[in-house]
């Protein structure tokens, strides 16, 4: 086959079409929302790596960077009101448990699968996620075990 | 979509992100289709085609308003993608992981999408001979043919895609067809 007639095969060469693909709206979808969703998890993922920090300066180098006094002001104004006592055991558990529901959704994956009625869990080994998960869980655990054993030492 | 409608698309995007779905919702099947074509695998070229708007929608404010059709621009970031999959005959889309996976499998035709598709591919014979020679090419010869040959661009379009000189595009289509030929007829 000559040059001149091969060219010629590939300019009337039939190419498929795909044309029947369907631009996917759960993907656009998550396109749209991707910089809010990084905005979101960068917050999550920065405000409890601070707050560890300071705990690690704080024990282990004996460097106070502030939190701790500030966050002790802030329970004890807090405790002192009647309307806002709440709030204390909210920051302490409940913060660290909305990381922790936050971060397990953002790294698992269900999917269900009709045909062999099979739910599949899938998760994602995101480190940053992982570790946030596990630091919260630590951080739910020591207060809950803390608050468990002060209530028996009164009782 | 003309070029005048492009432009004012791209306003819209820089003054609401929201918008950027109307770029996504146009050129997916073109997209989509070229990365198809390139690869003949369904799941890989919508991979590539999700990473490449991925991209496109990160970059999108860095995207300076040039003339250049925002088609030129998707068919540059998909090439790229589908360039990294032939030199290293593997896929490792760097921004897919972290925000589109729960999204990918959620799609209830796809199984169906993908027959139709694999159907369709099985009965263009001809094409699949000179697509299964031409992943034997050198990329940049892999690249002009298939803009050329399997999307139809001219010259002109293929070096403002590939960034360049027309020149370069139809000598590099020139050699990349000899070679080609010489393949097709071992």
């Amino acid at each position: 086959m000559e040059s001149t007639d091969f060219e010629k095969q590939m300019e009337n060469l039939k190419i498929p079409s795909a044309n029947t693909v369907r631009p996917p709206v759960e993907i656009k979808l998550a396109i749209v929302n991707a910089e809010r969703s990084a905005v979101m998890g960068f917050w999550f993922i920065t405000i409890p790596c601070y707050f560890f920090f300071c705990v690690f300066m704080k024990f282990y180098f004996q460097v106070n960077l502030g939190i701790f006094d500030s966050l002790g002001g802030l329970m004890r104004a807090l405790d002192q009101n009647p309307y806002l006592r709440f709030l204390s055991p909210f920051l302490m558990v409940g913060l660290p448990l909305l990381g922790v529901v936050l971060n397990a959704l953002a790294i698992t994956h269900f999917s269900y699968q009709e045909s062999s009625r099979m739910l599949q869990i899938r998760i994602r080994l995101r480190w940053a996620n992982l570790i946030v998960l596990f630091v919260s869980l630590a951080l739910v655990s020591v207060f809950l075990l803390y608050a468990i054993v002060e209530n028996l030492h009164h009782n | 979509m003309t070029l005048a409608e492009e432009h004012e698309l791209w306003q819209r995007i820089r003054a609401d992100k929201k918008e950027f779905g109307v770029l996504f919702d146009h050129y997916f099947k073109p997209i989509f289709g070229y990365l198809y074509r390139r690869t003949g695998e369904y799941e890989l070229a919508k991979d590539m085609a999700a990473e490449t708007f991925l991209k496109a929608f990160f970059k999108i404010d860095s995207f300076e308003w040039r003339h250049i059709s925002f088609s030129s621009w998707l068919y540059r970031i998909a090439t790229n993608e589908a360039n990294q999959f032939f030199r290293q005959q593997k896929y490792r889309p760097s921004m897919l992981g972290n925000h589109l996976e729960a999204a990918l499998p959620s799609h209830p035709d796809s199984e169906l999408e993908r027959t139709t598709l694999e159907a369709e591919l099985k009965e263009h014979t001809d094409f699949l001979l000179i697509q299964r020679h031409l992943k034997n090419l050198p990329i940049h010869y892999q690249e002009v043919i298939s803009l050329r040959y399997f999307e139809n661009k001219d010259n002109h379009e293929i070096s403002i895609i590939l960034h360049k000189p027309e020149g370069t595009v139809k000598s590099l289509l020139s050699r990349g067809l000899e070679k080609l030929r010489k393949l097709v007829l071992k």
